[in-house]
């Protein structure tokens, strides 16, 4: 390098004529530095990210900004610079540390007072959905119809990735129109009493009972009492195939009896709801049958005219043959099946006609039936005036504030020129609602700088627990100045997070934080994981939201986040893990065997198999995902050219193989060291999370000994052995899970330190910012004292002025 | 900013097509020349390479297994190689950023751009019933970004695309159709009459997010008057039945044929000039002859002879419904050429080789639009060319005026 470093730069800074010339009062402390200890890779030849010529000293400049904080981090946890490089001069380094600290921190806290932390954050599609759904009463999908999130920050609550666009303004209008049909419902009163849906004797189901086998019939039974169903094709059971329909939305009943058929092992009854636009298909109920005894079951749903919903048999034993319904036809089979005795629909549930969610939206109106059982609204004022009616009772909800006086005649002169055009009271209301919920005022969570008003503070707190609108009793609070009141602020957390909307934010929050959306991104490949299927699926992410919600409940320690004496399972999960005496498809708290490598979050299904993918697992997304979500310190990227893995499946080579030539790379190894050891120590567990000691594989291999479905495995072989130990980066061996799982405990800090962060993140739609960090230390130092409990945790994040300014 | 070209008209004479011409001001004179598209087709798990390019670059290259399948066609594409956008990663992530070229996808404070389709769109206006159509044979996944980095969610209803083009529906349909139109316009109109009164309530550290909504609003308003115009003009009515859905997701390759089928109609009826489709199949095993795995999970091979046999099927299959689209395409009659000569056409992957999730040297292939073909041009596999340079050439080829598109370090040429 021939240049000073410290002149070029001065010169950069004023080449820029018309900036505003700082004297940056950290330079001449950092400089030193810099000249002594980073100058010799980071000039302008740098081969990193980092070219510290030409980095100016302007920290109004966000990516000035984020350059220095990172040089900060790095300095002071002494990555940089790196172990092979002479020591800093501790003074030089304690002088730069602090006079750049001092200038980041200014710097921040100045912008969070102009500014706030945050500019205002948009409402998620999620939480778009949930807010109407509340408001109005009804329950139909609606986020699915609104633009997708980002998806390049791990919250889509961060307000730096939430963009909005004409398509999300078009589809706020058609999603709130759609919402108002179901809102606004003045059709004819349908049927409402359980009514019979007799499979055993409907003209559709003949069809099937009768067609021949290589026609796609005969895998159907009616016996003397009962309709017996033998595989989960939907299209044999599917009620809008049997002219069956959802009359109007809302919540339907439904009930059948039902046992197990020609069954040894229980066997499970499960009900799917369909839909005719999305194609997709939902879980909604199943239940175990025990061989021998006839099983009582009812669920309630909330449908729409374009659902319909499926029986559908699960854990059905084969046999020992492995011949199927194919084979024999349902009247020659002899294997297992669930049997129908009897099913019936009930509802809408609704107590009245028009429905109570149609009355309390129109407010103060009479209904008439007329002709065909259409329903007639007849006003008792102008429709002008009833019209501004309903917009003062909804709009301090939608709003989430009390309305100034003229608004409500604002918003409800949109509809003169409809009602001037005759089309009436509804439609005009239609218009105002729409425009409402399409404003910015519902759309964005505006504040001023400095502390959030009680109202701001009450939208903040319900949109984190509830992922909707406050209700009366935070509105009322609100009202009367008292939120903001530690005690009563805490207290209202409490009161949140027992309501059972809080599960909203439970789901919401690890679909992203673990990934768990993903869930489905990849099918296990059904040769090599043949016991997958839906009652599976749903039983692992069940596991996970159980047990995050138990560390919430009994304020359990981020500890356990890595390891735990229990987790939550029913029979299936239980069968899956290998673990005895967990009956019945209903989910409890088990107490693992003391040997069990089961505990914590890394070793549950769910998380095992949203970081593989569905033929192989490989331990570099997996150790990623530990140092990511877990740890907070996400790898760097590959340098451009590096050499990717391409796994093998063909039981010759295993991933440790490929990547220990890999690591024999030294630019390789540099990252690799450090992203490894998580995933080889996950080695141990399958795409599905089952445990393993081999890998499966679809060629060269011996035949497992258990037993699938009742019968040998035919569909894979045991292939080369699975070794889960390594070494970590700082040198320290395991042996596998449960030794690694030892040696991350060691972290415990810093994961506690990432979960708040990830929290106030989630919550307030920024991640952490410098100024925010002599906070978050005195939390996590609070929180130290009592172990970490993640309930305290929340409640230390809604009480942090972090939450509560803007 | 050039001038949508306004001037020009498409005669239909093709067969199987007639349209009832709408008198359109904007439409004053009768072109010679039909106006050249754009069409974007990426098959998102890639293709397998080995199977993809050919051996010898050049014009007499020998074809390789799959370009034996569009051999029909050779006088008709150019097959490239070593061409990829720079800085991409993240295993599937760069599935959003192929037509827009933004950097590091999935890192954090990543933002996409603009893609090439919604450029292209922006640039020639509502000249079309539709600026742009974003299809997919699953989802609404789409490749199209707006310039703030939102996502156009894609249709993957043929029935609903051609309701949307071609019927007019039930006379009550269509007068509720247009009320909701009105009303949508007018409810925009409305608030952005409020803007002053509600920016006033607002903080100004709020201010730059209200000013993008209020943005979006009038982008939004605009949309509204536009397809409101376009709602008094007929529309093309062509003698082709509707399509009916293919609801089996697993039938990958009647979903994509289905969607292929659309193409002419659009492009003959001028109904848009700039169509993306993702070809995806996230749902099961694809109903193929001999695939007994998921296209994903194929995909991932493992370097098992006979997994990649089996992922060879599905991606002939996919290659087979692009032969037929590039016959459809050629054997329509438009102004004195075919169809094809007036649509750019490429077929490609965001991914390499997907089995290792690199996405470094896409597999790619332009066909039509007038330029010279049949030959396969290479570029360096380890210090790839910028697939944008070879979108800027697709955009001057189609009208617009540019000399850079994201990426681009210069224009292609072959």
């Amino acid at each position: 390098m021939n240049f000073s470093w410290t002149r070029i730069a001065f010169v950069g800074v004023c080449g820029l004529v018309l900036a505003p010339i700082h004297s940056p009062a950290f330079e001449p402390a950092v400089s030193p530095l810099v000249e002594a200890s980073c100058i010799e890779c980071h000039d302008r030849d740098t081969k990193t990210a980092l070219n510290l010529e030409e980095l100016n000293f302007d920290l109004d400049n966000p990516e000035a900004f984020r350059k220095w904080e990172k040089v900060f981090d790095q300095i002071e946890s002494g990555k940089m610079p790196p172990a092979k490089k002479p020591r800093p001069n501790p003074n030089l380094k304690r002088a730069a540390l602090d006079a750049l600290n001092q200038q980041l921190r200014e710097t921040s806290l100045t912008y969070q007072q102009k500014n706030g932390r945050i500019p205002a954050r948009r409402l998620t599609r999620t939480e778009y959905e949930y807010t109407l759904h509340d408001l109005l009463g009804i329950g139909g999908d609606l986020s699915s119809k609104l633009p997708p999130e980002s998806t390049s920050s791990t919250f889509d609550t961060m307000v730096s990735e939430q963009g909005i666009s004409p398509v999300h303004i078009r589809s706020y209008l058609a999603v709130a129109n759609l919402a108002l049909d179901e809102a606004i419902e003045l059709g004819p009163k349908p049927q409402m009493e359980p009514r019979q849906i007799d499979y055993r004797n409907h003209s559709y189901q003949q069809m099937w009972f009768e067609r021949e086998l290589r026609r796609g019939g005969n895998t159907v039974l009616r016996t003397d009492d009962a309709f017996v169903t033998f595989d989960g094709r939907p299209h044999t059971t599917q009620t809008d195939n049997m002219g069956i329909r959802f009359p109007v939305a809302g919540r339907y009943r439904i009930a059948a009896e039902a046992y197990a058929y020609q069954a040894k092992t229980p066997v499970t009854f499960c009900i799917y709801r369909g839909n005719d636009r999305s194609g997709n298909a939902e879980l909604i109920g199943s239940w175990q049958l025990d061989p021998g005894q006839a099983k009582q079951v009812e669920l309630e749903h909330y449908f729409t005219p374009e659902d319909y919903f499926y029986l559908a048999p699960a854990d059905l034993d084969q046999l020992p043959d492995g011949k199927a319904i194919f084979h024999y036809g349902a009247r020659r089979y002899p294997g297992e099946g669930v049997a129908v005795s009897r099913l019936s629909l009930e509802g809408p549930l609704e107590r009245q006609w028009p429905p109570e969610r149609t009355r309390d939206l129109l407010g103060d109106v009479e209904f008439q039936a007329g002709p065909g059982g259409k329903h007639k609204v007849i006003l008792r004022d102008e429709p002008q005036a009833q019209i501004a009616d309903v917009v003062s009772r909804i709009g301090p909800r939608a709003f989430r504030r009390p309305l100034v006086d003229e608004e409500p005649g604002i918003w409800a002169a949109l509809a003169e020129p409809v009602l001037e055009e005759g089309r009436g009271f509804e439609e005009g209301l239609r218009v105002v609602l729409q425009a409402m919920f399409t404003s910015p005022e519902f759309l964005y969570h505006q504040a001023e700088p400095g502390p959030l008003d009680d109202y701001a503070l009450a939208t903040r707190l319900s949109y984190l627990l509830w992922k909707s609108l406050p209700d009366d009793q935070l509105f009322l609070l609100a009202a009367e100045d008292k939120l903001g009141e530690p005690a009563i602020l805490a207290s209202e957390v409490n009161r949140m997070l027992d309501d059972e909307k809080s599960l909203r934010f439970l789901d919401d929050f690890l679909d992203q934080w673990l990934e768990l959306e993903d869930i489905d991104a990849t099918t296990p490949d059904e040769k090599l994981y043949p016991e997958y299927d839906d009652v599976l699926r749903q039983a692992m992410l069940e596991e996970t939201r159980r047990f995050f919600a138990e560390l919430i409940w009994d304020d359990r320690g981020v500890r356990e986040l890595v390891d735990s004496d229990f987790t939550f399972l029913n029979r299936r999960l239980a069968e899956h893990y290998g673990i005895p005496g967990v009956e019945g498809l209903e989910f409890r708290k088990v107490t693992l065997p003391a040997d069990s490598p089961r505990g914590g979050l890394l070793t549950q299904a769910s998380l095992l198999k949203v970081t593989a993918n569905g033929t192989n697992t490989s331990p570099v997304p997996r150790g990623s995902f530990v140092l990511s979500n877990l740890l907070g310190t996400p790898p760097s990227p590959p340098p451009p050219g590096a050499g990717a893995i391409e796994p093998d499946t063909r039981g010759t080579t295993t991933i440790r193989e490929e990547l220990a030539a890999h690591r024999r790379v030294k630019s390789c190894n540099s990252c690799h060291r450090t992203i490894d050891p998580p995933g080889f120590a996950m080695e141990s567990f399958d795409p599905i999370g089952g445990f393993r000691t081999h890998y499966r594989s679809t060629g060269e291999g011996r035949q497992p000994d258990k037993l699938l479905f009742g019968r040998r495995i035919r569909e894979y072989r045991l292939g080369p052995p699975v070794d889960a130990s390594g070494t970590t980066a700082n040198g320290e061996p395991f042996s596998g899970i449960r030794d690694f799982k030892r040696l991350l405990l060691q972290q415990e800090d810093q994961i506690a330190r990432h979960f708040l962060s990830q929290l106030v993140a989630y919550a307030t739609g920024a991640e952490i910012q410098f100024a925010d960090r002599e906070e978050l230390d005195r939390i996590l130092d609070d929180s130290s004292k009592d172990g970490y409990g993640v309930r305290g945790m929340i409640h230390a994040v809604v009480q942090s002025k972090m939450f509560r300014n803007k | 900013m050039p001038t949508p070209q306004l001037n020009r008209r498409t005669f239909l004479k093709a067969s199987g097509i007639s349209m009832a011409l709408p008198m359109l001001e904007a439409f004053g004179k009768v072109a010679e020349t039909p106006p050249k598209r754009a069409l974007f087709i990426c098959n998102t798990l890639g293709f397998y390479s080995p199977a993809f390019y050919p051996t010898v670059a050049g014009p007499n290259y020998e074809p390789s297994e799959y370009l034996s399948l569009l051999e029909e066609h050779r006088k008709d594409f150019t097959v490239f190689s070593g061409l990829s956008h720079p800085d991409q990663g993240g295993e599937h992530a760069c599935e959003m950023t192929w037509l827009s070229a933004a950097r590091n996808p999935g890192r954090d404070g990543f933002h996409n751009s603009i893609s090439v389709d919604q450029f292209t769109a922006e640039e020639l206006g509502y000249v079309t019933r539709f600026p742009s159509l974003s299809l997919s044979s699953d989802g609404p996944m789409s490749q199209s970004y707006t310039g703030n980095g939102v996502m156009v969610p894609a249709m993957d209803r043929p029935s609903e695309v051609f309701a949307k083009l071609f019927l007019s529906g039930r006379p009550d349909e269509v007068a509720r159709e247009k009320r909701r139109l009105s009303d949508g316009r007018s409810i925009l109109d409305s608030l952005g009459d409020q803007r002053n009164r509600l920016l006033g309530n607002a903080s100004p550290a709020d201010r730059g997010q209200l000013d993008d909504y209020f943005e979006a609003i009038r982008q939004a308003e605009r949309d509204l008057t536009e397809a409101e115009a376009w709602f008094d003009r007929p529309k093309p009515k062509v003698d082709t039945k509707a399509p009916e859905d293919i609801l089996d997701k697993t039938d990958l390759v009647g979903r994509i044929e289905l969607l292929f089928k659309l193409v002419p109609l659009i492009l003959q009826t001028d109904s848009t000039r700039v169509i993306s489709i993702v070809v995806q199949n996230n749902h099961g095993i694809p109903l193929i002859n001999g695939v007994d795995a998921e296209h994903h999970n194929l995909s991932h091979h493992g370097r098992d002879p006979d997994r990649i046999d089996q992922l060879k099927k599905i991606e002939r299959a996919i290659l087979a419904c692009f032969d037929s689209l590039l016959t459809q395409l050629n054997s329509r009659e438009e102004a004195g050429a075919t169809l094809i000569d007036h649509t750019l056409t490429l077929l490609g992957s965001n991914l390499g080789n997907a089995a290792a999730h690199d996405p470094r040297n896409n597999p790619i292939l332009l066909s039509g639009g007038g330029l010279k073909h049949g030959s396969f041009s290479t570029h360096s596999p380890t210090d790839n060319t910028p697939l944008s340079n070879l979108f800027l050439r697709m955009l001057q080829e189609t009208g617009v005026e540019t000399d850079q598109f994201a990426s681009s370090s210069g224009v292609i040429d072959w």
